[in-house]
Protein backbone atom coordinates (compact mmCIF):
# COMPACT_ATOMS: atom_id res chain seq x y z
CA UNK A 1 0.00 0.00 0.00
CA UNK A 2 1.40 3.80 -1.23
CA UNK A 3 2.03 6.05 1.70
CA UNK A 4 0.73 9.21 1.26
CA UNK A 5 3.19 12.07 1.77
CA UNK A 6 0.64 13.59 3.94
CA UNK A 7 1.20 10.61 6.30
CA UNK A 8 5.17 11.45 5.79
CA UNK A 9 5.19 14.41 6.99
CA UNK A 10 7.08 15.17 10.04
CA UNK A 11 4.83 18.25 10.93
CA UNK A 12 1.82 16.28 11.67
CA UNK A 13 0.80 14.82 15.27
CA UNK A 14 0.71 11.17 14.59
CA UNK A 15 -3.46 11.17 15.86
CA UNK A 16 -4.18 13.82 13.40
CA UNK A 17 -1.81 11.79 10.84
CA UNK A 18 -4.29 8.24 11.92
CA UNK A 19 -7.53 10.23 10.92
CA UNK A 20 -5.62 11.40 7.80
CA UNK A 21 -4.44 7.76 7.11
CA UNK A 22 -8.38 6.42 7.46
CA UNK A 23 -9.90 8.87 5.12
CA UNK A 24 -7.19 8.09 2.38
CA UNK A 25 -7.44 4.69 3.20
CA UNK A 26 -11.06 4.96 3.17
CA UNK A 27 -11.17 6.92 -0.25
CA UNK A 28 -9.13 4.35 -1.78
CA UNK A 29 -11.27 1.63 -0.83
CA UNK A 30 -14.38 3.59 -1.62
CA UNK A 31 -12.96 3.95 -5.16
CA UNK A 32 -12.80 -0.11 -5.26
CA UNK A 33 -15.75 -1.07 -3.84
CA UNK A 34 -17.62 1.49 -5.51
CA UNK A 35 -16.07 0.45 -8.84
CA UNK A 36 -17.50 -3.66 -7.84
CA UNK A 37 -20.73 -2.63 -6.23
CA UNK A 38 -21.99 -0.79 -9.57
CA UNK A 39 -20.75 -3.74 -11.67
CA UNK A 40 -22.86 -5.76 -9.81
CA UNK A 41 -25.77 -3.31 -10.00
CA UNK A 42 -25.60 -3.24 -13.76
CA UNK A 43 -25.18 -6.92 -14.18
CA UNK A 44 -28.21 -7.33 -12.08
CA UNK A 45 -30.17 -4.65 -14.29
CA UNK A 46 -28.48 -6.02 -17.82
CA UNK A 47 -29.98 -9.28 -16.74
CA UNK A 48 -32.97 -8.65 -15.60
CA UNK A 49 -33.19 -6.76 -19.44
CA UNK A 50 -32.10 -9.87 -21.10
CA UNK A 51 -34.44 -11.72 -19.26
CA UNK A 52 -37.68 -9.42 -20.34
CA UNK A 53 -36.13 -9.59 -24.19
CA UNK A 54 -35.71 -13.52 -23.80
CA UNK A 55 -39.16 -14.02 -22.68
CA UNK A 56 -40.39 -12.05 -25.56
CA UNK A 57 -39.42 -14.76 -27.71
CA UNK A 58 -40.30 -17.52 -25.12
CA UNK A 59 -36.33 -18.50 -24.69
CA UNK A 60 -34.88 -20.27 -21.71
CA UNK A 61 -34.18 -17.38 -18.43
CA UNK A 62 -32.63 -20.14 -15.87
CA UNK A 63 -29.15 -19.31 -16.51
CA UNK A 64 -29.86 -15.36 -15.82
CA UNK A 65 -31.97 -15.93 -12.74
CA UNK A 66 -28.43 -17.80 -11.34
CA UNK A 67 -26.67 -14.97 -12.49
CA UNK A 68 -28.65 -12.56 -10.79
CA UNK A 69 -28.61 -14.28 -7.38
CA UNK A 70 -25.21 -14.65 -7.86
CA UNK A 71 -24.28 -10.63 -8.27
CA UNK A 72 -27.16 -9.86 -5.27
CA UNK A 73 -25.42 -11.86 -2.92
CA UNK A 74 -22.06 -10.77 -3.74
CA UNK A 75 -22.91 -7.27 -3.45
CA UNK A 76 -24.65 -7.89 -0.23
CA UNK A 77 -21.25 -9.52 1.06
CA UNK A 78 -19.59 -6.58 0.29
CA UNK A 79 -21.55 -4.11 1.34
CA UNK A 80 -21.38 -5.50 5.12
CA UNK A 81 -17.73 -5.39 4.78
CA UNK A 82 -17.78 -1.95 4.19
CA UNK A 83 -20.39 -1.34 6.92
CA UNK A 84 -18.35 -3.24 9.45
CA UNK A 85 -15.14 -1.26 8.55
CA UNK A 86 -16.31 1.93 8.86
CA UNK A 87 -19.14 1.60 11.63
CA UNK A 88 -17.49 3.74 14.73
CA UNK A 89 -14.93 6.35 14.47
CA UNK A 90 -11.12 5.34 16.15
CA UNK A 91 -10.93 9.19 18.11
CA UNK A 92 -12.69 7.48 21.32
CA UNK A 93 -11.34 6.45 24.02
CA UNK A 94 -9.99 2.54 23.66
CA UNK A 95 -10.89 0.05 26.05
CA UNK A 96 -7.77 -1.90 27.58
CA UNK A 97 -8.39 -5.65 26.61
CA UNK A 98 -7.15 -9.20 27.20
CA UNK A 99 -6.70 -10.10 23.50
CA UNK A 100 -6.96 -14.04 24.77
CA UNK A 101 -10.33 -12.80 25.80
CA UNK A 102 -10.82 -11.95 22.24
CA UNK A 103 -9.50 -15.02 20.94
CA UNK A 104 -11.67 -17.06 22.85
CA UNK A 105 -14.99 -15.45 22.34
CA UNK A 106 -14.04 -15.63 18.77
CA UNK A 107 -13.12 -19.63 18.58
CA UNK A 108 -16.52 -20.13 20.98
CA UNK A 109 -18.19 -18.68 17.70
CA UNK A 110 -16.26 -20.20 14.85
CA UNK A 111 -16.24 -23.56 17.00
CA UNK A 112 -19.99 -24.60 16.96
CA UNK A 113 -19.70 -24.06 12.81
CA UNK A 114 -16.57 -25.43 11.81
CA UNK A 115 -15.42 -29.13 12.30
CA UNK A 116 -11.69 -28.07 12.05
CA UNK A 117 -9.19 -28.84 14.66
CA UNK A 118 -8.21 -25.30 16.66
CA UNK A 119 -5.54 -25.15 19.17
CA UNK A 120 -4.79 -22.90 21.20
CA UNK A 121 -1.57 -21.43 22.72
CA UNK A 122 -1.89 -18.20 24.91
CA UNK A 123 0.94 -16.48 27.12
CA UNK A 124 -1.84 -15.48 30.74
CA UNK A 125 1.10 -13.06 31.22
CA UNK A 126 -0.22 -10.53 28.38
CA UNK A 127 -0.42 -6.95 29.34
CA UNK A 128 -4.19 -5.20 28.53
CA UNK A 129 -3.57 -3.08 25.27
CA UNK A 130 -5.98 -0.29 23.85
CA UNK A 131 -8.20 -1.56 20.96
CA UNK A 132 -11.51 -1.92 19.76
CA UNK A 133 -12.87 -5.25 20.53
CA UNK A 134 -15.43 -5.61 17.59
CA UNK A 135 -12.65 -4.17 14.83
CA UNK A 136 -10.31 -7.01 16.54
CA UNK A 137 -12.69 -9.24 16.53
CA UNK A 138 -13.43 -9.06 13.01
CA UNK A 139 -9.70 -9.28 11.97
CA UNK A 140 -9.23 -12.72 13.90
CA UNK A 141 -12.31 -14.04 11.97
CA UNK A 142 -10.97 -13.29 8.67
CA UNK A 143 -8.09 -14.15 8.96
CA UNK A 144 -9.21 -17.95 11.05
CA UNK A 145 -11.43 -17.97 8.35
CA UNK A 146 -9.01 -17.35 5.57
CA UNK A 147 -6.87 -20.73 7.53
CA UNK A 148 -10.09 -22.59 7.07
CA UNK A 149 -10.58 -21.68 3.38
CA UNK A 150 -6.67 -22.89 3.12
CA UNK A 151 -7.76 -26.46 4.87
CA UNK A 152 -9.90 -26.56 1.58
CA UNK A 153 -12.39 -29.25 3.17
CA UNK A 154 -8.86 -31.45 4.15
CA UNK A 155 -7.70 -32.64 7.45
CA UNK A 156 -5.22 -30.28 9.57
CA UNK A 157 -5.59 -27.87 12.47
CA UNK A 158 -5.15 -24.41 12.80
CA UNK A 159 -3.21 -22.90 15.48
CA UNK A 160 -3.40 -19.51 17.78
CA UNK A 161 -0.47 -18.22 19.60
CA UNK A 162 -0.68 -15.29 21.52
CA UNK A 163 2.80 -13.41 23.62
CA UNK A 164 4.79 -10.66 24.62
CA UNK A 165 7.52 -9.62 21.74
CA UNK A 166 11.11 -9.55 22.60
CA UNK A 167 12.37 -6.80 24.57
CA UNK A 168 8.39 -6.39 25.72
CA UNK A 169 8.17 -3.92 22.54
CA UNK A 170 4.44 -5.40 22.38
CA UNK A 171 2.50 -8.17 21.82
CA UNK A 172 1.03 -10.85 19.01
CA UNK A 173 -1.48 -12.52 17.68
CA UNK A 174 -0.23 -15.83 14.98
CA UNK A 175 -2.35 -17.53 13.29
CA UNK A 176 -0.61 -20.76 11.87
CA UNK A 177 -2.74 -23.01 9.35
CA UNK A 178 -1.42 -26.18 7.51
CA UNK A 179 -3.18 -25.29 4.42
CA UNK A 180 -2.41 -25.12 0.92
CA UNK A 181 -0.37 -22.47 1.64
CA UNK A 182 0.90 -19.71 -1.07
CA UNK A 183 2.74 -18.72 -4.03
CA UNK A 184 5.32 -15.68 -3.90
CA UNK A 185 2.95 -13.71 -6.18
CA UNK A 186 0.15 -14.35 -4.23
CA UNK A 187 1.76 -13.03 -0.98
CA UNK A 188 2.40 -9.62 -2.56
CA UNK A 189 -0.99 -8.78 -3.71
CA UNK A 190 -2.73 -10.52 -0.60
CA UNK A 191 -3.96 -7.11 1.21
CA UNK A 192 -4.74 -5.31 -1.78
CA UNK A 193 -8.83 -4.54 -2.29
CA UNK A 194 -10.39 -7.38 -4.38
CA UNK A 195 -7.59 -9.58 -4.79
CA UNK A 196 -8.96 -13.15 -4.22
CA UNK A 197 -8.55 -16.94 -5.54
CA UNK A 198 -11.60 -17.95 -4.62
CA UNK A 199 -14.91 -18.26 -6.12
CA UNK A 200 -17.06 -16.58 -3.75
CA UNK A 201 -14.45 -14.58 -2.00
CA UNK A 202 -15.02 -10.56 -1.60
CA UNK A 203 -11.08 -10.18 -1.56
CA UNK A 204 -11.91 -7.52 1.11
CA UNK A 205 -10.91 -9.48 4.16
CA UNK A 206 -7.30 -9.02 4.62
CA UNK A 207 -7.24 -5.36 2.74
CA UNK A 208 -10.00 -4.33 5.88
CA UNK A 209 -8.07 -6.82 8.09
CA UNK A 210 -4.79 -4.33 7.27
CA UNK A 211 -6.64 -1.28 7.74
CA UNK A 212 -7.96 -2.05 11.51
CA UNK A 213 -4.02 -3.18 12.06
CA UNK A 214 -3.18 0.17 11.08
CA UNK A 215 -5.39 2.22 12.70
CA UNK A 216 -4.65 -0.10 16.20
CA UNK A 217 -0.73 1.10 14.96
CA UNK A 218 -0.02 -2.40 14.12
CA UNK A 219 0.31 -4.63 11.19
CA UNK A 220 0.46 -7.93 10.07
CA UNK A 221 3.91 -10.19 9.12
CA UNK A 222 3.64 -13.41 6.71
CA UNK A 223 5.13 -16.02 6.22
CA UNK A 224 3.55 -19.36 4.12
CA UNK A 225 5.51 -21.27 1.03
CA UNK A 226 2.91 -23.46 -1.55
CA UNK A 227 1.88 -26.42 0.47
CA UNK A 228 3.74 -25.55 3.37
CA UNK A 229 1.08 -23.71 5.08
CA UNK A 230 1.16 -20.17 6.54
CA UNK A 231 1.70 -18.10 9.48
CA UNK A 232 -0.32 -14.44 9.73
CA UNK A 233 1.20 -12.48 12.62
CA UNK A 234 -0.80 -9.61 14.05
CA UNK A 235 2.00 -7.43 15.66
CA UNK A 236 1.01 -4.50 18.12
CA UNK A 237 3.32 -2.51 19.14
CA UNK A 238 2.87 -0.44 22.64
CA UNK A 239 5.83 1.94 22.12
CA UNK A 240 3.70 3.98 18.94
CA UNK A 241 0.36 3.72 20.60
CA UNK A 242 -0.60 7.22 22.02
CA UNK A 243 0.21 6.87 25.38
CA UNK A 244 -1.92 5.38 27.57
CA UNK A 245 -2.51 5.24 31.01
CA UNK A 246 -4.10 1.51 31.18
CA UNK A 247 -1.48 0.05 29.60
CA UNK A 248 0.17 -2.20 32.56
CA UNK A 249 0.93 -5.14 34.08
CA UNK A 250 -1.65 -7.97 34.88
CA UNK B 1 -24.99 -7.25 -46.81
CA UNK B 2 -23.97 -7.17 -49.91
CA UNK B 3 -20.29 -8.56 -50.02
CA UNK B 4 -18.63 -11.22 -47.41
CA UNK B 5 -17.62 -8.77 -44.68
CA UNK B 6 -15.22 -10.55 -42.66
CA UNK B 7 -16.32 -11.25 -38.89
CA UNK B 8 -14.77 -8.91 -36.56
CA UNK B 9 -13.72 -10.49 -33.14
CA UNK B 10 -14.32 -8.87 -29.87
CA UNK B 11 -12.81 -10.94 -26.57
CA UNK B 12 -14.50 -9.52 -23.51
CA UNK B 13 -11.69 -10.16 -20.39
CA UNK B 14 -14.23 -9.72 -17.24
CA UNK B 15 -15.06 -11.66 -14.16
CA UNK B 16 -18.79 -10.72 -13.98
CA UNK B 17 -20.41 -13.27 -16.69
CA UNK B 18 -22.91 -10.05 -17.85
CA UNK B 19 -20.73 -8.06 -19.74
CA UNK B 20 -19.69 -10.52 -22.39
CA UNK B 21 -23.35 -12.25 -22.73
CA UNK B 22 -24.52 -9.18 -22.89
CA UNK B 23 -22.44 -7.82 -25.78
CA UNK B 24 -22.89 -11.54 -27.58
CA UNK B 25 -26.31 -11.15 -27.12
CA UNK B 26 -26.71 -7.25 -28.98
CA UNK B 27 -24.08 -7.78 -31.14
CA UNK B 28 -25.35 -11.34 -32.44
CA UNK B 29 -27.14 -9.56 -35.57
CA UNK B 30 -24.46 -7.66 -36.48
CA UNK B 31 -21.05 -8.56 -37.85
CA UNK B 32 -19.64 -9.65 -34.73
CA UNK B 33 -18.38 -12.72 -32.62
CA UNK B 34 -17.85 -12.31 -28.69
CA UNK B 35 -15.26 -14.79 -27.32
CA UNK B 36 -15.24 -14.22 -22.85
CA UNK B 37 -12.80 -15.11 -20.98
CA UNK B 38 -13.73 -14.57 -16.82
CA UNK B 39 -9.50 -13.68 -15.72
CA UNK B 40 -6.35 -12.40 -16.85
CA UNK B 41 -4.94 -15.75 -17.38
CA UNK B 42 -8.07 -17.06 -19.29
CA UNK B 43 -7.85 -13.96 -21.42
CA UNK B 44 -4.32 -14.23 -22.55
CA UNK B 45 -5.02 -17.64 -23.56
CA UNK B 46 -7.60 -17.07 -25.62
CA UNK B 47 -6.22 -13.35 -27.44
CA UNK B 48 -3.62 -15.70 -28.48
CA UNK B 49 -5.68 -18.30 -29.54
CA UNK B 50 -8.27 -16.09 -31.65
CA UNK B 51 -6.84 -13.18 -32.38
CA UNK B 52 -9.50 -10.47 -31.51
CA UNK B 53 -9.32 -7.27 -33.60
CA UNK B 54 -10.69 -5.48 -29.92
CA UNK B 55 -10.01 -6.67 -26.95
CA UNK B 56 -12.13 -5.62 -23.45
CA UNK B 57 -10.73 -5.46 -19.96
CA UNK B 58 -12.33 -5.00 -17.17
CA UNK B 59 -10.25 -3.20 -14.12
CA UNK B 60 -11.09 -5.16 -11.04
CA UNK B 61 -10.93 -9.19 -11.41
CA UNK B 62 -9.23 -11.88 -8.99
CA UNK B 63 -5.81 -13.05 -9.53
CA UNK B 64 -4.50 -10.97 -11.90
CA UNK B 65 -6.17 -6.95 -12.37
CA UNK B 66 -7.16 -5.29 -15.38
CA UNK B 67 -3.88 -3.15 -15.52
CA UNK B 68 -1.38 -6.55 -15.58
CA UNK B 69 -3.56 -8.32 -17.80
CA UNK B 70 -3.08 -5.46 -20.30
CA UNK B 71 0.50 -4.66 -19.54
CA UNK B 72 1.07 -8.43 -20.64
CA UNK B 73 -1.40 -8.20 -23.39
CA UNK B 74 0.45 -5.25 -24.72
CA UNK B 75 3.80 -6.73 -24.59
CA UNK B 76 2.71 -10.17 -26.40
CA UNK B 77 4.16 -9.41 -29.94
CA UNK B 78 1.43 -11.96 -31.28
CA UNK B 79 -0.88 -9.51 -30.31
CA UNK B 80 0.35 -6.18 -31.71
CA UNK B 81 -2.82 -5.61 -33.94
CA UNK B 82 -5.20 -5.89 -31.56
CA UNK B 83 -7.05 -2.72 -30.16
CA UNK B 84 -6.67 -2.91 -26.42
CA UNK B 85 -9.45 -1.16 -24.55
CA UNK B 86 -10.91 -0.55 -20.46
CA UNK B 87 -13.81 -1.37 -20.42
CA UNK B 88 -14.57 0.06 -16.48
CA UNK B 89 -17.73 0.95 -14.74
CA UNK B 90 -16.15 4.06 -13.44
CA UNK B 91 -13.68 5.95 -15.45
CA UNK B 92 -11.84 7.18 -11.93
CA UNK B 93 -8.88 9.35 -13.71
CA UNK B 94 -6.26 7.85 -11.81
CA UNK B 95 -7.82 4.62 -13.22
CA UNK B 96 -7.52 5.18 -17.27
CA UNK B 97 -4.30 7.57 -16.56
CA UNK B 98 -2.75 3.74 -15.25
CA UNK B 99 -4.86 1.36 -17.79
CA UNK B 100 -3.22 4.26 -21.41
CA UNK B 101 0.44 3.83 -19.29
CA UNK B 102 -0.46 0.13 -19.62
CA UNK B 103 -1.16 0.20 -23.54
CA UNK B 104 -5.24 0.46 -23.32
CA UNK B 105 -5.99 3.19 -26.55
CA UNK B 106 -9.56 4.06 -25.17
CA UNK B 107 -11.59 2.93 -22.71
CA UNK B 108 -15.83 2.24 -22.78
CA UNK B 109 -17.96 2.88 -19.87
CA UNK B 110 -20.01 -0.23 -19.08
CA UNK B 111 -22.97 2.36 -18.58
CA UNK B 112 -22.19 3.03 -22.82
CA UNK B 113 -25.58 2.35 -24.50
CA UNK B 114 -25.28 -0.63 -26.74
CA UNK B 115 -25.59 1.91 -30.11
CA UNK B 116 -22.69 4.19 -29.03
CA UNK B 117 -20.31 0.92 -28.20
CA UNK B 118 -21.46 -0.15 -31.99
CA UNK B 119 -20.26 2.81 -33.28
CA UNK B 120 -17.27 2.70 -31.88
CA UNK B 121 -16.64 -0.77 -32.70
CA UNK B 122 -17.37 -0.12 -36.19
CA UNK B 123 -14.96 3.12 -36.22
CA UNK B 124 -11.91 1.39 -35.02
CA UNK B 125 -12.75 -1.65 -37.42
CA UNK B 126 -12.71 1.13 -40.75
CA UNK B 127 -9.29 2.46 -39.50
CA UNK B 128 -7.81 -0.74 -39.15
CA UNK B 129 -9.02 -1.57 -42.81
CA UNK B 130 -8.23 1.56 -44.41
CA UNK B 131 -4.36 1.17 -42.38
CA UNK B 132 -3.99 -2.17 -44.18
N1 LIG C 1 -4.32 -18.64 5.24
C1 LIG C 1 -4.23 -18.55 3.90
N2 LIG C 1 -3.72 -19.56 3.18
C2 LIG C 1 -3.63 -19.48 1.83
N3 LIG C 1 -4.03 -18.40 1.10
C3 LIG C 1 -4.54 -17.36 1.77
C4 LIG C 1 -4.68 -17.36 3.20
N4 LIG C 1 -5.21 -16.19 3.58
C5 LIG C 1 -5.42 -15.47 2.44
N5 LIG C 1 -5.03 -16.17 1.36
C6 LIG C 1 -5.07 -15.72 -0.04
O1 LIG C 1 -5.32 -14.33 -0.06
C7 LIG C 1 -6.50 -14.01 -0.82
C8 LIG C 1 -7.14 -12.78 -0.26
O2 LIG C 1 -7.70 -13.03 1.04
P1 LIG C 1 -8.88 -12.11 1.57
O3 LIG C 1 -9.23 -12.56 2.94
O4 LIG C 1 -8.50 -10.69 1.39
O5 LIG C 1 -10.07 -12.41 0.56
P2 LIG C 1 -10.88 -13.78 0.33
O6 LIG C 1 -10.69 -14.66 1.52
O7 LIG C 1 -10.51 -14.31 -1.00
O8 LIG C 1 -12.38 -13.26 0.28
P3 LIG C 1 -13.37 -13.12 1.54
O9 LIG C 1 -12.52 -12.62 2.67
O10 LIG C 1 -14.43 -12.20 1.10
O11 LIG C 1 -13.90 -14.49 1.80
C9 LIG C 1 -7.31 -15.29 -0.77
O12 LIG C 1 -8.19 -15.40 -1.85
C10 LIG C 1 -6.21 -16.36 -0.80
O13 LIG C 1 -5.74 -16.57 -2.11
MG1 LIG D 1 -10.90 -13.86 3.53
Amino acid sequence: MDENPLVKNESISPDRKAVIQKFITLGELTASISHELKNLLISINGYCELIDQKLKNKDSVEEEIVEIKKAASLAQKIFMEILSFSRGGTDKELPSVNINELIEDTLMILQTIKKTTFIKNLDKTLNLIPLDPQKIKQVLINMIMNGVDALNNKKGSITITSGKLPSAFGIFVKIHDTGCGMSEETTKKLFQPFFTTKGKGTGLGLSVCWDIMSLHNGYIHVESAPEKGSTFSLVFLYNRFKPHKDIVDL
Amino acid sequence: MTEDKKTIKVLVIDDHPFFATNLKYKLASHNYEVIAAKNGYEGIIKAKETQPEIILVDYIMPEMDGIETMQKLNKDPDLKSSYLMLYTSEAYPQVVEKSLKAGAKDFILKTTPFEKILEKFEKITGEMESEQ
